[in-house]
């Protein structure tokens, strides 16, 4: 089919001017400049010299000698937004930020994902009892509107002492989100079921089953699922704000931006700002940009399925 | 358990997999009665309940004052009402979608960058997306008024308070429906626009005729979301204005019903349950609903 419509396309090529090809890209380079705009004059602003700030009062775009890495430096070094650790110790906030995302986040989107793929397998490839039950709950969870319950299952977590830690925060996402379930259990479907015979017949058990033939296979549908869940954590803002007011020693990176920012909201603080800013945006940019296409393969599939 | 294989056997409880497929499809299941079903079934007891701080030991029998107390106060549907305004976002957001995904979908050369670089806005925490624009909005030194050479306080000011707070948030998340749009654009039968051309219909004509009907499953899959998201708009309005200790910006228009919430609970969680519930009720309704439209609206293949 592709190559007949090339076969007709062809012939167009070689009259007209392309008025259409024209209008797209002044649509699509409007829309680019858009986007980048705020970004560029973060950049700009984190490049200022507080002694160009000062001396400018408006945003001015810095010269090359009016430009500097200080602020970045500082964002790091500054002694005033350091963290008492419960050790002693202090740490720089942007720093603890990161460290404490990464904890939270990475084990949780790895055992989640291999919990929510083991439920998929078993959905997919595996016969047991109460199975379509399961499966309808399953899909029914995915419609109820929960996140609008976050803010007062704070009763619970206080409850059970949960507050003031990072449980909150971590445990409920060991156990696999329902999307992810049903994702990847849509994904699995389409491994045929001849290679789980196959596997059985050379003596796997199902889990053994599941490491090494379902994993393996379902790596592209995994990872894709896997990025979602890992922005959601890094981004992830209520849920410290809810559960970790108190404790900045554990609070991460979005609500250690918080607080920072908070302390320089002066005008001659501008650069540190906007450097902490961008500093906290950059490692989830730069791991988009390695696994656009899963990225949006992920959510693409996610989306048409459900 | 053994791992020896009945090779013939194909009914009956020992069936390869029988009782490890219900462990397995368990653990979800158990995750969410846990952490999601027992916390909102204790959320839906509060919320009928008075009680002392966050002590569940105090909890006493309230019926439904919390719920009267919500829909009678002007706050609520203040609240409400500001989260309806910053739905608009997601629509401005969709709109936009539709336009850029069909000029990526036209696969100029270069067009994987742009559908690369339109994403990145939607993967940047709302905390991050907050502070670059209050930068760019500062009253004092921002660069919206010095190069439209305005003086708006646009913190303070009422009337362009939400609005600058919408065109933040359509920055975000358009990129989201670019990439779904796109998914359903790739889908497009092309020999469909092939005969409208034979036909004579022009480029407008074919967008109307052909690709929307195609796309307005997923463009009402994707309104549907964003109503959802909308109403539940926090991150940005709660940076932007601060809360319950600063104010709600300028004439409150800052004060999402999730911000109210949140802030209610710090001290009065039952009045804060029962406001999250009746914002469930609301998200479950819209969806239903919607659900009900599309059937009888939405072209369906």
């Amino acid at each position: 089919m592709r190559s007949n419509v090339v076969g007709v396309k062809a012939p167009r090529k070689k009259f007209a001017f392309p008025w259409a090809h024209c209008i797209t890209y002044i649509v699509l380079i409007a829309y680019a400049c858009f986007l980048m705009f705020p970004f560029a004059t973060l950049l700009l602003t984190s490049l200022s010299s507080e002694a160009f700030i000062i001396q400018q009062l408006k945003f001015r775009i810095p010269g090359l000698g009016d430009m500097t890495f200080g602020n970045y430096v500082d964002v790091f070094t500054n002694d005033f937004v350091e963290v008492l650790l419960e050790n002693g110790n202090s740490m720089n906030m942007l720093l603890l930020g990161f460290v404490n995302t990464i904890w939270q986040v990475i084990p949780t989107t790895a055992i989640g994902l291999f919990v929510a793929g083991l439920a998929a397998y078993a959905y997919a490839k595996l016969d047991f009892p109460f199975k379509k039950l399961m499966y309808t709950l399953q899909l029914a969870i995915i419609v109820l509107p929960l996140n609008t319950l976050t803010i007062p299952s704070y009763m619970f977590f206080n409850m059970i002492n949960w507050t003031n830690t990072a449980l909150p925060l971590v445990v409920p996402g060991v156990f696999g989100g329902a999307v992810t379930v049903f994702y990847l259990s849509q994904y699995m479907r389409g491994i045929p079921t001849e290679v789980v015979d196959a596997a059985r017949i050379d003596g796997l058990n199902t889990f053994r089953t599941y490491l090494r033939i379902i994993l393996p296979l379902a790596v592209p549908a995994i990872v894709a699922q896997a990025i979602l869940c890992f922005v959601s954590g890094y981004n992830n803002f209520l849920g410290a704000l809810l559960y970790l007011p108190g404790r900045s020693d554990l609070q991460p990176l979005q609500l250690q931006l918080y607080t920072l920012v908070g302390y320089w909201t002066g005008f001659n603080d501008s650069g540190r700002m906007a450097a902490a800013t961008l500093v906290s945006m950059l490692p989830l940019i730069i791991v988009y940009i390695i696994f656009r296409r899963q990225f949006r393969a992920g959510i693409a599939d996610g989306a048409v399925k459900s | 358990m053994s791992n020896t294989v009945p090779h013939t056997v194909k009914k009956g409880l020992f069936r390869h997999g029988r009782w490890q497929g219900f462990v397995y499809a368990l653990l979800p299941l158990l995750g969410f009665v846990l952490f999601s079903l027992v916390p909102a079934i204790l959320s839906l007891i509060t919320s009928f309940s008075d009680i002392v701080g966050y002590d569940y030991q105090t909890m006493q029998w309230a019926g439904f004052t919390h719920y009267v107390a919500a829909l009678s106060s002007k706050d609520f549907w203040h609240s409400l009402g500001v989260s309806f305004y910053a739905t608009l976002s997601q629509i401005i957001s969709l709109i936009t979608a539709i336009i850029i995904a069909v000029a990526v979908n036209r696969n100029v050369k270069g067009s994987r960058f742009f559908a690369t670089l339109f994403f990145i806005p939607y993967i940047c925490s709302s905390v991050a997306v907050a502070f670059m624009w209050q930068k760019i909005f500062n009253p004092e030194y921002g660069i919206i008024n010095s190069l439209f050479h305005l003086d708006i306080n646009w913190f303070m000011n009422t009337p362009t308070f939400m609005p600058m707070l919408i065109l933040i948030m359509s920055w975000q998340q358009a990129g989201y429906g670019i990439v779904i749009l796109g998914a359903a654009l790739v889908s497009v039968d092309r020999t469909l626009y092939e005969a409208a051309r034979v036909d004579g219909a022009s480029g407008i004509r074919q967008f109307f005729s052909i690709t929307l009907p195609i796309i307005s499953p997923t463009i009402y899959f994707l309104l549907t979301l964003g109503i959802v998201g909308g109403l539940q708009t926090f991150d940005i309005a709660m940076i932007f204005v601060g809360g319950a200790w600063s104010g709600y910006g300028p004439g409150n228009m800052g004060q999402t019903l999730m911000l109210y919430i949140y802030d209610k609970s710090m001290l009065e969680i039952p009045l804060a349950s029962a406001m999250s519930w009746l914002l469930f009720l609301i998200l479950f309704g819209i969806q239903r609903l919607n659900e009900f439209v599309s059937k009888r609206w939405v072209h369906a293949e």
